[in-house]
């Protein structure tokens, strides 16, 4: 039997994800070979934790509950752990998975698409069928569709031109720690650690985070700049990606921010079958404690 | 005929006529020699005798040194926790024999008269269990037909089933995560020549010479390098820790390691119950606070 497109369910967090248009999950075992003096090799053993990734791309057809934020407007799962699961078969098998990090989270858009979003989730838990395999906890919010007349990509320190395309991207770096297991003479007698530590003891987000955003205008305007004198400036932008409901145009769907960005490169592009076009590139580095 | 370099996978490494499953191994060998100068003939232009060099002069044993590493099997060093012959290979405790191991190979090479130095291992998460032992050998090494063994599964001790275990002299044993553990253990030797014993030119009949009449046990120390999230607070100059008002009747502070293999065997288990002689922090950009802590028992 067979399992079509329309019959699974994408749960993170409690969340069931609306508007996935694919799910890849993996996951890779490292082995070392053991090679003995005068036998050669003999066998491989284990000789790191399993990891496991999971890469979800769905269209942004409402706010991404994946982007809630604390108090102090900081992205909530940059610092927590998250469990998922692929349900099928009228929910009743999953594939799923715990203790995962978001690795990477990006949204790309063009003139006459709804923008994409695409979610990397590194597993350091458990990951395979009967993992996490609960049913949905939380309500997902309402869908919302954006179009082309109702996303706003504004800079603090110009007015843009018209935009045909940008990108938005966060790089998260997590750092796994592991441990031995322990254990003491009752568990040696027992033949097994108390604690098996097979799950690291603390996974770390590694600041600062990586922002990258890239966004392409027609060129009216809009002139490049100097190089040199955006060298010895090195000034910082404030970089506003806001997407609203396009049957409600002052409701917001989702916002993406880049504070304190710089703008790294630009590249000016010309030819016979389109208007001229520059494209942008701003990177901004989150800490901690901002 | 064989090929005139030896391949990995011929070079069997045996040690008191038990294979080892070693990873590496390094033989060398060094006759202590001292420049030999007399005075020499009369020389008129001086008016005395000038001192001339005659030739090297051994004024000790032909010693070498064995340093090997291994990995550890469940099959070669014990059978659930109970030692067996290959284990005691690698025993360093208090009444351990002072008899050398002989029928000893390295590749081409066959020696007699080698003595335990030293025996280590280093357990980290996830991974394979490797040891480390070091041997001193008197006398010299003939060549031997170089062999090779048939081995396809082994039980290997290793970082995914051990186990360890801390306890600080005042009873905190939870604190510590165990990001590593190194045990060692040493045996101080010394050895003995008999004056008569080995005066007789017979001696210099075999390569070997003069091998020395004993090589006795002085003294055995082991030591436990933990690393570990933490480290010990409250330590006191007696390597302890003292959360009371007084250093007398504090317990020694206790690690252990317990072997099991991939197969979840149980291989062996080795503890160092002492003080603490040093320990450290480190943190560094783009990692972890580290806390390295050293305890040491005197065994003899």
């Amino acid at each position: 039997m067979s399992y079509s497109n329309y019959e699974q369910k994408v749960i993170i967090n409690g969340y069931q994800l609306l508007g996935v248009q694919s799910v890849d999950g993996n996951y890779g075992i490292s082995e070392k070979p053991v090679r003995v003096a005068g036998v050669g090799f003999i066998d491989a053993t284990i000789d790191s934790p399993l990891e496991g990734n999971f890469s979800i791309n769905r269209k942004m057809v409402s706010t991404d509950p994946l982007l809630s934020t604390n108090s102090l407007g900081q992205y909530t799962l940059d610092e927590q752990e998250i469990d998922g699961v692929i349900l099928y078969d009228n929910d009743t098998k999953g594939f799923g998975f715990t203790r995962g990090r978001i690795s990477r989270y990006s949204v790309n858009c063009s003139v006459g698409e709804i923008p994409d979003i695409q979610v990397d989730i590194t597993v350091y838990g458990s990951l395979g069928k009967d993992v996490a395999a609960s049913a949905t906890t939380k309500t997902h919010p309402p869908i919302r569709y954006p179009d082309q007349s109702s996303m706003r990509v504004t800079v603090s320190d110009f007015t843009i031109d018209a935009i045909s395309d940008f990108s938005y991207s966060r790089a998260i770096n997590t750092q796994p720690i592991y441990a031995l297991p322990k254990g003491n003479i009752d568990d040696w007698n027992a033949g097994t650690a108390g604690t098996k530590n097979l799950d690291p003891i603390q996974i770390d987000t590694q600041y600062p985070i990586e922002t990258d955003i890239n966004f392409t205008i027609i060129a009216d305007s809009y002139e490049i700049r100097e190089i040199k004198d955006r060298i010895q400036a090195a000034p910082k932008s404030d970089v506003n990606i806001e997407i609203f409901d396009a049957q409600a145009p002052t409701e917001i769907i989702n916002r993406f921010v880049g504070k304190n960005v710089r703008l790294v490169s630009e590249s000016l592009n010309s030819n016979t079958e389109e208007e001229m076009s520059i494209s942008l590139t701003y990177k901004g580095y989150e800490t901690l404690h901002n | 005929m064989s090929d005139p370099l030896l391949r990995f996978e011929d070079g069997k490494i045996s040690i008191g006529g038990k294979d080892l499953f070693a990873s590496s191994a390094n033989l060398s060998l060094a006759p202590t020699l001292e420049a030999g100068r007399v005075y020499g003939d009369y020389d008129p232009a001086i008016a005395g005798a000038r001192t001339q060099f005659v030739n090297f002069l051994p004024i000790n044993n032909l010693k070498g040194q064995l340093d090997v590493s291994f990995y550890i099997s469940a099959e070669q060093f014990a059978v659930d926790g109970n030692p067996n012959n290959i284990e005691r290979i690698f025993d360093i405790a208090g009444g351990m024999s002072e008899a050398p191991i002989n029928n000893n190979i390295v590749g081409r090479y066959g020696f007699d008269n080698m003595y335990l130095k030293s025996f280590s291992f280093d357990m980290k998460p996830f991974g394979i269990i490797q040891a480390n032992a070091s041997y001193d050998i008197y006398g010299s090494v003939t060549k031997v037909i170089d062999r090779r063994f048939e081995k396809s599964e082994i039980d290997f001790a290793h970082g995914l089933k051990s186990f360890g275990n801390v306890v600080a002299s005042a009873g905190n044993q939870d604190q510590f995560e165990i990001a590593s553990l190194k045990y060692t253990i040493i045996v101080g030797r010394k050895t003995h020549n008999h004056i008569r014993a080995n005066e007789d030119t017979s001696i210099n009949t075999t390569p070997h010479g003069a091998i020395p009449v004993r090589v006795s046990i002085e003294n055995i120390e082991k030591e436990m390098v933990l690393g570990a999230s933490e480290f010990v607070d409250n330590l006191n100059s007696y390597g302890d820790q003292q959360y009371v008002s007084s250093p007398e009747s504090l317990n020694d502070t206790k690690i252990e390691a317990f072997l099991l293999s991939l197969q979840g065997q149980r291989i062996a288990r080795f503890s160092v119950s002492g003080k603490i002689h040093s320990e450290s922090m480190s943190i560094q950009e783009g990692q972890y606070a580290k806390g390295s802590i050293t305890v040491r028992e005197i065994v003899k």
